[in-house]
Order: structure tokens, then sequence, then C-alpha cells
């Protein structure tokens, strides 16, 4: 390969790349739906969780066309939504889930920062009106909350971000592995992390990411918040159904399903 | 011309893997969104929270109480619900939102100062 060939090469990279470098930071994305179709769902997915009396629940959304996606991966993003007392400007106390995300900071996709917002907000940039919605035990979601409440949960944050963070140790950590690493705490009653990760080697089985090498080479060279250096071997991460795998797989789960913008839901695969 | 076809494939492939970065960015912060949600009042009520905290039962597991208000322990492995939120989940019809990121307030916030004292020049 010539001088010539390889800068076409790098002008063909650098131009499939950038727009894609813009999907991990979609501050400013046009929704993919009608605003009030957005609300409408999310505030649906409120009501659906409530009527199951979930107090404390996993949920996860989809950004992107579920033919982009890595084999294997449903969601795109996890957080745990906790029924709350919500205060407004207005003095005016309201119940509804609060969100408790970890989101990557804008500009700074490396990094990560623990951020409260609501169903709306969650569900605003989704690519696919659906929710994955993971009821945990009753037992689970008073640990939940309890862990949330006390403040104990940023305890667990990690900033080092990667899309692809392995759950299994500390070096970088991304939603799905926070919202992991906050199951466990509540699970194990504890917030040392190295007990955690040690918990997570023994009973959790992360998802491999069936990505070639190469692009996983050319991921970490483009993107600040691609990384498999926390990999040995074969690249695996926490997704959302693996999650859902997990609990189910000690009976931690009450109930687990993709809930659709028509309400109608499907269960998900233990 | 082989070569730059086998180069125009792989490129294009990398971005099946990498358009999965879309995980964790937060909506929350988006000014579009605020101003969106503002003119779509017509259908709901969209409204800036305040503060908010778990609406947490009474709870008692394990002898380890979480509380919120008045306490009452138990012991056992029971799970109790409080009185102020006993029975069937309360949704509010109400749309809440969190607030603009701290940059994108403080614009925000300038934008509507110059806009009021160009209202009170006039």
């Amino acid at each position: 390969m010539n001088i010539k060939h390889l800068m076409m090469f790098a002008g063909l990279v650098v131009t499939t790349m950038s727009p894609l470098a813009a999907a991990g930071s979609k501050a400013n994305q046009a929704p993919s739906h009608e605003p009030q179709q957005i609300v409408s769902f999310a505030k649906d997915v409120e009501k659906y969780a409530a009527a199951q009396g979930a107090r404390a629940f996993i949920i996860a959304r989809v950004g992107r066309p579920e033919k982009d996606l890595p084999k294997g991966i449903k969601f795109t993003h996890t957080a745990v939504a906790i029924y709350s007392d919500i205060t407004l400007d207005s003095g005016e106390v309201i119940q509804g889930y609060a969100i408790h995300n970890l989101y990557q900071k804008d500009g700074e996709l490396e990094k990560s920062q623990l951020i409260t917002d609501y169903p709306v907000d969650f569900f605003w940039g989704a690519y696919d009106l659906k929710a994955g919605i993971i009821i945990p035990t009753q037992e689970i979601q008073t640990r939940l909350i309890e862990l949330i409440s006390s403040g104990k949960d940023k305890l667990l944050h990690n900033e080092r971000y990667s899309v692809l963070s392995n759950p299994l140790n500390s070096q970088f950590q991304n939603c799905t592995e926070y919202t992991l690493d906050l199951l466990n705490a509540a699970i194990y009653q504890t917030t040392d992390v190295s007990k955690l990760k040690t918990n997570a080697s023994a009973y959790f089985t992360p998802q491999r990411v069936h990505t070639s090498g190469f692009k996983l080479m050319l991921g970490s060279i483009f993107q600040d918040d691609i990384t498999t250096k926390d990999h040995k071997g074969k690249v695996a991460t926490a997704t959302f159904t693996t999650i859902a795998k997990y609990l189910n797989q000690y009976d931690l789960v009450t109930s687990m399903v993709t809930y659709y913008s028509d309400g109608t839901t499907q269960a998900i695969d233990g | 011309m082989k070569l730059i076809n086998t180069l125009v494939v792989l490129s294009l492939s990398c971005t099946t893997f990498i358009l999965h970065a879309e995980g964790s960015v937060n909506h929350s912060a988006q000014a579009s969104k605020h101003s969106v949600l503002a003119v779509t009042e017509g259908l709901v009520s969209t409204a800036k929270v305040a503060s908010v905290v778990v609406a947490a039962p009474l709870i008692v597991v394990g002898g380890t109480s979480l509380v919120t208000g008045s306490a009452i322990a138990e012991s056992g492995n029971k799970i109790k619900s409080s009185h102020a939120h006993d029975g069937p989940l309360v949704i509010s019809e109400k749309t809440v939102t969190a607030d603009p990121a701290p940059n994108q307030i403080i614009i925000i916030q300038n934008n509507q100062t110059n806009k009021t004292d160009l209202e009170n020049k006039e």
C-alpha cells in the first residue's frame, strides 16, 4: 500500500467515523418521534411499572436501529427507576419515577457523571419507542431504594467511561455496568468494589461482543469512549439482557419484559 | 481498484459496531427538548422539578428499616408499605423534566435577562 492509498484509506475512515463520533454524544440531536408520542409513551411506561407495584426497577431504552447493534445487544442504555415524591417548582408534590443514570459527559465522552432524570428525558432520543423493564423481587427493590436514598450509590461510580467496559473489573464503567454494580451492592449489601467484582466474576455472564479486532482497534483509535484495555482475550460487556438473565438465574426477578408503545409486552427470555 | 473497494467495505463495516456507541447519552440536558416540551403543553402539563426524594414505603427487611418520615421498625423479613403510599402506586398525569445542563441554563438565563432589558428599554 503506497502513501496515496494510505491517505485515501485514512480519509475514508475519518469520513465514515465522523458522524459516528457524533452518534455517541447526541446532546442536540432531534428526537426520532413526535414530542407528544414520547411524552405519552414515557407516561405509559410509568403507569405500567406502577400497575406492577414496582417501586424500583431496571429500565432500558434503545437508541439505534436494531440492525446496527452488535448481535445479542437489544438496548443501548440502562438505568434504575425509583418511585419518588417529586416536588415541583410550584411546591406541588407529585408521584412518579425518577431515573438514576450514569451518562457520558458532554464533550468528554471518556468520562461519565451520575444524573437523575425522568421518563420523558430518558426516552427523548430513543430510536424505538420500546422500554426494557426488569422488576426485581421486592427484597431487591427495597435494597436498591435503600442504597440510592442513602447516597451510597455514588460510591460505586467510576468516572472512567468505556462503551465496552468489562463488568468483571473496575478499570472502566458504562451505564449498564453501573446498574449491575448497584444491583450487586444491593444483593451483597456492600459498596466494596473489589468484592462486587469478585462476585460478578463468579456469577455474572457478560455479553460477548461479536466484532472484529480490526473494528475494535479502529474504534479505540478514533473514539475516546471506546477501549478494550480492560479486557483480556474476548471482549464481553454487561447488557440489559444479561442483567435480566443474571437476576432470573438467581430467582431475583418478579418480571422482565419489553414494553412497546402499543401497550403490549413481550417476556424477555431468561 | 480492488484495493479501494476493499477499503471502502472495511470503512463502512466500521459503522455497524461504532453506532452502538449511542450508549449513555444524556437527553435531559437538551435545551431544544425543553423548548419543544414548552409548546407541547396543549396535551400534557410539563413541570420543572424543584426536588425529588424516594417515595419509599416504610420497609423493613431483615431487621433493617428504610426510613422515610416516621419509622416503625419491625423485625423479620417482611416488606411493609407506609401509610403515605399504601395501595396502588399513583402516577401523576404531569410530565416532569430535568433542567437543562448548567452551561445551557446560563445561556437561557442570560437570553431571558437580555430580552427583559430590551423590553424595559422599549
